[in-house]
């Protein structure tokens, strides 16, 4: 098992830098220059080369590549063309409150959602499980940005009972929360159910009743065990574009997280604060990944390593 | 993911025991502009939203009075320019302390222009705009860098302001520049203590009414009252500016009554102005603002003059005004909005005239109608706007494309002038006619690009221009600027749309002065009542 965990690490190293080979290139392919935007309508001749100066965008891309990878090996992800700061002080600021929305709307997402998946597996076809499917159904169509609006006007102007926006107090959690969890709320709980329900139509869960034993020893140990490899896979998923698909909800509640900062740094071409979030990203990326391999074995002997 | 789940539970323990200190009386929150601060460095600063911090931080020797935007007295207290116009000696206002509790003398005035004559230190725009007339600006900031050139080396002294006496400063100009008092009052031109220069992340050493107290990036400035400013008391002892990029969230919040300063995008105007609450809180300021397009002079169609005088004259632009815009702005028939002492209200040169467009194009080889392209970036006020321009300009048979991309890639063609017709958002730097003339002169790549340079018009423009900026305030100097105005429009070298304003909802607790005749908060400007 340890020597798999140091193996799957070792892969990082090739992943990560393909990663970041890709970013680098995609970033210089687009038709337009970091220096023009910074100076824009004023921008003369010199301006312009003093800018270019300034950013190393006149070295030839080789040195471009070279000098920010060797300062990556180092920890050090340059500094951003617009902000001049140091891009891990900046994603160092702004990872901690997307993670914390991230993980807030994941347990909220799972406390709701698999419980429901599986109350309305086992109801199969009454009136609570369309209920619970519609619920299911809704979450998955409602566009983000539209619910986190209509969540600001209910508590925020309309009821007032917590501030449309803000990150300075717990309270200032719930909305992004609950309006970042709904999309994961919905898939976890179709993902549940349909899992659950072929399960259940399993042959050892038919042995296991017919062996006489507790309907609910059955339900827990065999079948809801079983059900949950699927689940577990979609969380991990669901955990990795939650942390890069908040991007909307931080935008709505002016909460200060990293996808925001992504956004903004590719539409002004700011080369070192988008190579070092994607990097950023595909650490996390890597690591969810890793975890739930680790829990396979965990939740089904069966997978072995 | 561990890493990740440590910070998170960091940050949920943080944030269980730091609730935000309930609204005061004395304190005051408001958002910024347009999303955040790129830099606190006044010298690097270039958007709306540093300028909205740095103006109630800093000062310069001169700063703008609020109402009439003239130049005043600030860390000056008097002056005197020679004969010729060329130089410049600024007595320093007495026992005057930064924030740190240090003494201002003319060797911070000397530090500052340094710093922002230096080409890695004073990567402001707003450096050229401040010194660019100065003695030995030149020298630093060589006219022209070929391309390959190295990263300049910061130069760190500019020949031409000079520490006489402690507290007595001489700026002596390369040539006479008018308006040096009025460009003295941009965010660049601001006085730092000397040495404070570093990574401002507790943003300058200043003399302005406060001082940063946190930057929080992505998230929030807060200003403390600087206890040690010289202009007396003020009612507003503490400030916030949040970091709220969606506009209708930033009026949201102000409905929920935790914003006293929010914008107020024209979408949300009709809205705004049907709630009797929301709208007696609803300030507009005309912008010192000129919304054109620039053109490709160069190349056909746009570089016929009959078929941009035919475009200017096709556009209904009260019409734009009323629909689009709610009625916030006036329709630009020139260069000069409003409130410039070189603004004709008279000057209409570009009425609408539909039979007349229309002959402007079958003289230009365009009798059955004519395709245009207009390029833009996806501000969703100035889409709206060029939408209704193309619908406006249809009856003359011009079929007007608006095609919007990205702002970078828009920007990147707009330098290049790889377009026929572009979008131009132009708010004046400073209230000079001068900083509307600009736009006719190729001292941008953009305007190169578009041939601003060549035209036969030109040369004529140029000299007007370097005569205007020479010439004392008043009547003559206004006369050349009206014959600049005259020429461009004769040669539709830019094709005004409207003059815009500043919409924003002023919560009614706030009296005095909270938003400047620049559309800028000045928050030591407002008065609170009981």
């Amino acid at each position: 098992m340890s020597l798999y965990i140091v193996s799957r690490i070792i892969q990082l190293i090739p992943t990560v830098l393909g990663i970041y080979v890709i970013t680098f290139l995609m970033m210089r392919v687009l038709p337009s220059d970091p220096a023009k935007f910074i100076e824009g309508d004023r921008g003369d001749a010199q301006s312009l080369a003093e800018t270019r100066a300034r950013l190393r965008l006149d070295d030839p891309l080789s040195v471009q590549f070279t000098t920010f990878l060797g300062g990556a090996l180092q920890g050090d992800l340059g500094r951003s063309f617009i902000h001049n700061r140091p891009v891990t002080t900046m994603i160092g600021e702004s990872f901690q409150p997307t993670a914390l929305l991230a993980l807030t709307a994941t347990i909220i997402a799972m406390s709701i959602g698999i419980p429901l998946g599986i109350f309305s597996a086992v109801r199969r076809n009454s009136v609570w499980d369309f209920l619970a499917r519609l619920v299911a159904l809704i979450g998955v169509s409602i566009p983000v940005f539209w619910l986190g609006i209509q969540l600001q006007i209910l508590f925020g102007v309309t009821l007032k009972w917590l501030d449309p926006t803000g990150s300075t107090k717990l309270s200032h959690l719930i909305l992004p929360s609950i309006a970042a969890c709904f999309g994961m709320l919905a898939i976890l709980t179709r993902i549940t159910r349909s899992s659950l329900l072929e399960v259940l139509n399993q042959d050892y869960i038919r042995t296991a009743h017919s062996k006489g034993l507790h309907s609910q020893r059955v339900f827990v140990r065999h079948a809801l065990q079983n059900a949950l490899l699927p689940v577990v896979t979609v969380w991990g998923a669901a955990v990795a574009s939650l942390l890069s698909g908040t991007i909307l909800v931080e935008t709505i509640f002016a909460w200060p997280g990293m996808g925001r900062l992504l956004v903004a740094a590719i539409g002004q071409r700011d080369y070192p604060l988008v190579q070092g979030i994607v990097i950023a990203y595909a650490l996390v990326y890597a690591g969810l990944n890793l975890l739930i391999d680790i829990l396979y074995p965990i939740i089904d002997p069966r997978i072995r390593y | 993911m561990k890493q990740g789940l440590r910070f998170g539970l960091v940050g949920l323990v943080t944030a269980l025991f730091s609730f935000g200190v309930m609204a005061q009386d004395a304190a005051v929150t408001v958002a910024f502009v347009e999303s955040q601060p790129t830099s606190l460095d006044p010298h690097a600063g270039r958007t709306v939203d540093d300028f909205l911090v740095l103006r109630n931080v800093c000062e310069g020797l001169i700063n703008y009075d609020p109402t009439t935007l003239e130049p005043v007295a600030a860390l000056a207290e008097s002056w005197t320019v020679s004969e010729d116009g060329t130089e410049y000696v600024f007595s320093l206002r007495q026992g005057v302390m930064f924030s740190d509790g240090s003494t201002l003398d003319a060797n911070d005035v000397k530090y500052s222009f340094d710093r922002l004559a230096s080409p890695v230190t004073g990567i402001s725009y707003t450096a050229r705009l401040v010194l660019g007339t100065v003695m030995g600006w030149s020298a630093i900031r060589p006219a022209a860098v070929g391309e390959g050139t190295p990263t300049p080396e910061p130069v760190l002294s500019i020949s031409g302001v000079e520490v006489v006496d402690e507290s007595t400063v001489k700026v002596t100009l390369a040539t006479p520049t008018t308006a040096f008092l009025t460009r003295l009052t941009l965010p660049g031109g601001v006085i730092i203590a000397e040495g404070s220069a570093n990574d401002f992340a507790n943003g300058p050493v200043c003399t302005g009414p406060y001082a940063v107290a946190s930057y929080v990036p992505n998230d929030r400035v807060e200003l403390v009252a600087n206890e040690a400013y010289w202009g007396g008391e003020f009612d507003v002892k503490s400030v916030t500016i949040r970091v709220i990029p969606e506009i209708s969230s930033q009026v949201l919040e102000f409905e929920a009554g935790s914003l006293d300063i929010s914008v107020a995008p024209e979408a949300d105007l009709p809205r705004i102005k049907e709630d009797s609450a929301l709208s007696s809180q609803l300030v507009t300021i005309p912008t010192l603002s000129n919304y054109n397009l620039r053109m490709n002079l160069k190349e056909l169609p746009s570089g016929d003059v009959r078929i941009r005088r035919a475009l200017s004259l096709a556009i209904n632009r009260q019409l734009v005004i009323d629909t689009v815009l709610q009625g916030q702005g006036v329709p630009a028939d020139g260069l000069y909005p409003p409130g410039l002492s070189t603004y004709d209200a008279d000057f209409a040169p570009f009425e609408r005239n539909i039979e007349e467009a229309k002959q402007l194009l079958a003289d230009a080889g365009y009798p059955d109608g004519i395709e245009l392209i207009v390029r833009t970036d996806q501000n969703e006020t100035e889409n709206r706007v060029l939408n209704a321009i193309s619908a406006t300009v249809a009856e003359a048979g011009i079929n007007l494309i608006v095609n919007s991309t990205e702002a970078s890639i828009y920007t990147e063609d707009r330098t290049n002038c790889t377009m026929q017709f572009g979008g131009i958002r132009w708010t004046m730097d400073y209230p000079d006619p001068e900083n509307m003339v600009v736009l006719l002169l190729p001292n941008a790549a953009t305007r190169v690009n578009c041939g601003y340079g060549e035209t036969e018009a030109y040369p004529e423009i140029q000299a007007l221009y370097d005569q205007g900026i020479a010439t004392p305030l008043g009547e003559e100097r206004d006369a050349i600027f009206r014959q600049i105005e005259q020429i461009a429009m004769e040669n539709v070298l830019i094709l005004p749309v409207y003059h815009g304003a500043t919409t924003r909802l002023v919560s009614s607790r706030l009296g005095g002065q909270p938003l400047d005749n620049n559309g800028v908060a000045r928050f030591h400007l407002i008065e609170l009542g009981n």
